[in-house]
């Protein structure tokens, strides 16, 4: 399958006063595939450099180092161009146009014929919710709204790479929802999605495969069941097997309450679970595998502990 | 071309909509028909008055005009507008193009609007309108464009407040060519000489010029304008955005 996205040896050092190179780059030798169809979501703290990548990717930035190639073709060209739709980050669109206005300068500029226009402005804009003002001055909008706009314009052409920086931003419950919904139309149609957000739920729950960043460094990139996959047991002991619970919680990596009176112990580190593995415990406490989150595995690789956790 | 009209019919698009220009329009009219009532204190001489007025107003809207864009590039770019518009199959070249080409658009129609403003108030007080007043006007409306790309020029590489001081402290500069000529690498050369474009003189006192004049001062003004929207170009493609 062609890749949607290459990205190999991406390093970027921005300038800082005089001109000078900054001493620790926003990207570290970045190499990322991302294949047709795929739904990849970008995570990392702030600062990690998500938005310089994105940026790279739509040759906002120019890399000190590395190349970007979309489709096969440089990211520079008008033929990649005709193929994403892109959303910025906290966009602010020109305050005394309305949604009309500057959804019509975008479609000129993506090539689409007068006749279609209207219509397909019209789509978009009820797609995010918006086409009742569609012909409001957009100084008057929030956060949400704007960000609203900015997904129509970038769902204008049809586009076959749809990147999102940080697209739940400023969003209202009902707009998440809208833009979830969105995101899992634009998947079933077969658009590859890449998206950069804070919100592990989201990302866990729409995306096939995942990019953790830090500090410029990808940590991890791969399907998101190979991340969050087995890497220990949950041992569920009943309320009248606590004494034997107690005798373990030592061991334990985490444990926490259950619904009938009974106690969850988490065995991930190896050694821990083999010694579950060798007590003989009564047959109604339940030994099942471990998943971890998103979150627990994101905090895991940038070094940090998962908040609540005990 | 499709596209750096678009991105030029969204700058002159926006800014021609605006009622506070016709207004302001309507003020410059308004002082040149006053400046024609000046009868005692310019000695009878108030046709000449009017006539300067009408040339000064003209030359400040299209400074104004210029303007316009040092603050508009920056804005879009601040505000996410220029990258949403440039993530689409623009190039960046195509897109500062688009700009210089809107903003020209502005600045001519609003001297063509001053200058009609005067020729039909001369014409109404007087019976007549000389033809060196049109051509000094028209003058005055060829200067749009290498002021504009001035503008353009610091508004690729500057802040929009800096844009904004280095575009009028140049076109000041350019204008006073007594003042710099001595500098004969600066004079015409980098700095254009915007003195060209100013026959108010000639026009008040009734000296004549000839069309090829005008036509010389346009092909030149056309190749200035092309050669800094081209240096702005390398410029704007080198810079990171956002």
């Amino acid at each position: 399958m062609q890749n949607a996205i290459e990205i190999k040896g991406l390093t970027k050092f921005y300038r800082g006063k005089f001109f000078r190179l900054s001493v620790n780059p926003s990207l570290d030798n970045l190499n990322l595939n991302i294949p047709q169809g795929c739904v990849f979501g970008f995570l990392g703290h702030n600062g990690a450099g998500k938005t310089t990548a994105i940026k790279c990717l739509m040759d906002l930035i120019k890399p000190t180092k590395g190349s970007v190639t979309i489709f096969d073709l440089p990211v520079d060209s008008k033929e990649a161009r005709k193929k994403i739709g892109y959303l910025p980050d906290a966009p602010s669109f020109s305050s005394h146009l309305s949604p009309n206005q500057f959804l019509k300068t975008c479609a000129k500029l993506v090539g689409l014929d007068w006749q279609l226009r209207k219509q397909r402005i019209e789509e978009v804009l009820t797609d995010v919710g918006m086409l009742e003002y569609a012909s409001n001055n957009m100084g008057s909008f929030s956060r949400g709204m704007m960000q609203r706009i900015g997904i129509a314009q970038a769902l204008l052409n049809k586009p076959e790479l749809l990147i999102l920086d940080e697209p739940l931003v400023g969003l209202d419950p009902q707009g998440r929802r809208d833009l979830l919904t969105i995101v899992q139309k634009q998947k079933e149609l077969g658009t590859t999605v890449f998206f950069c957000s804070h919100i592990l739920s989201d990302v866990e729950k729409l995306c096939d495969s995942v990019g953790i960043l830090s500090k410029g460094k990808l940590l991890f990139a791969g399907a998101l069941n190979q991340l969050t996959s087995s890497d220990g047991i949950v041992v569920k002991f009943p309320a009248e097997h606590l004494a034997i619970a107690q005798s373990f919680m030592m061991q334990a990596d985490s444990s926490k309450k259950i619904d009938d009176g009974g106690v969850a112990l988490e065995f991930i580190t190896n050694n821990n679970w083999q010694l579950i593995k060798r007590a003989s415990l009564p047959s109604n406490v339940i030994i099942e595998a471990h998943h971890g989150t998103l979150e627990e595995e994101f905090f895991k690789l940038t070094g940090e502990d998962t908040p609540g956790n005990t | 071309m499709d596209e750096v009209n678009a991105i030029a019919e969204g700058v002159w698009g926006r800014i021609l909509r605006m009622k506070i220009l016709y207004f302001l329009i309507g003020c410059a009219w308004l002082h040149i028909i006053l400046s024609s009532q000046y009868e005692a204190l310019m000695l009878k001489e108030q046709k000449m008055l009017m006539a300067d007025m009408s040339f000064f107003l003209a030359g400040l809207g299209a400074v104004l005009s210029v303007l316009t864009l040092t603050f508009d590039l920056s804005k879009d770019l601040r505000q996410g507008t220029a990258i949403a518009y440039l993530s689409k199959s623009v190039s960046r070249t195509q897109y500062i193009f688009g700009k210089f080409l809107g903003t020209v658009w502005v600045g001519v129609v609003v001297t063509v609007l001053i200058a009609i403003g005067f020729f039909m108030i001369h014409n109404a007080t007087y019976g007549s309108l000389p033809v060196v007043m049109v051509k000094a006007h028209l003058l005055i409306i060829i200067s749009v464009l290498p002021m504009a790309a001035i503008a353009l020029f610091f508004s690729t590489i500057l802040s929009e407040a800096a844009a904004a001081v280095l575009t009028v402290a140049t076109i000041w500069m350019a204008y006073s060519a007594n003042a710099i000529s001595s500098v004969s690498m600066l004079y015409g050369g980098i700095v254009p000489d915007l003195s060209l474009f100013n026959m108010r003189m000639e026009a008040v006192h009734g000296t004549q010029f000839g069309w090829s004049y005008i036509g010389l001062a346009f092909i030149w003004s056309v190749v200035y304008s092309v050669g800094l929207v081209s240096l702005s170009g390398i410029f704007f493609n080198k810079r990171d955005l956002g």
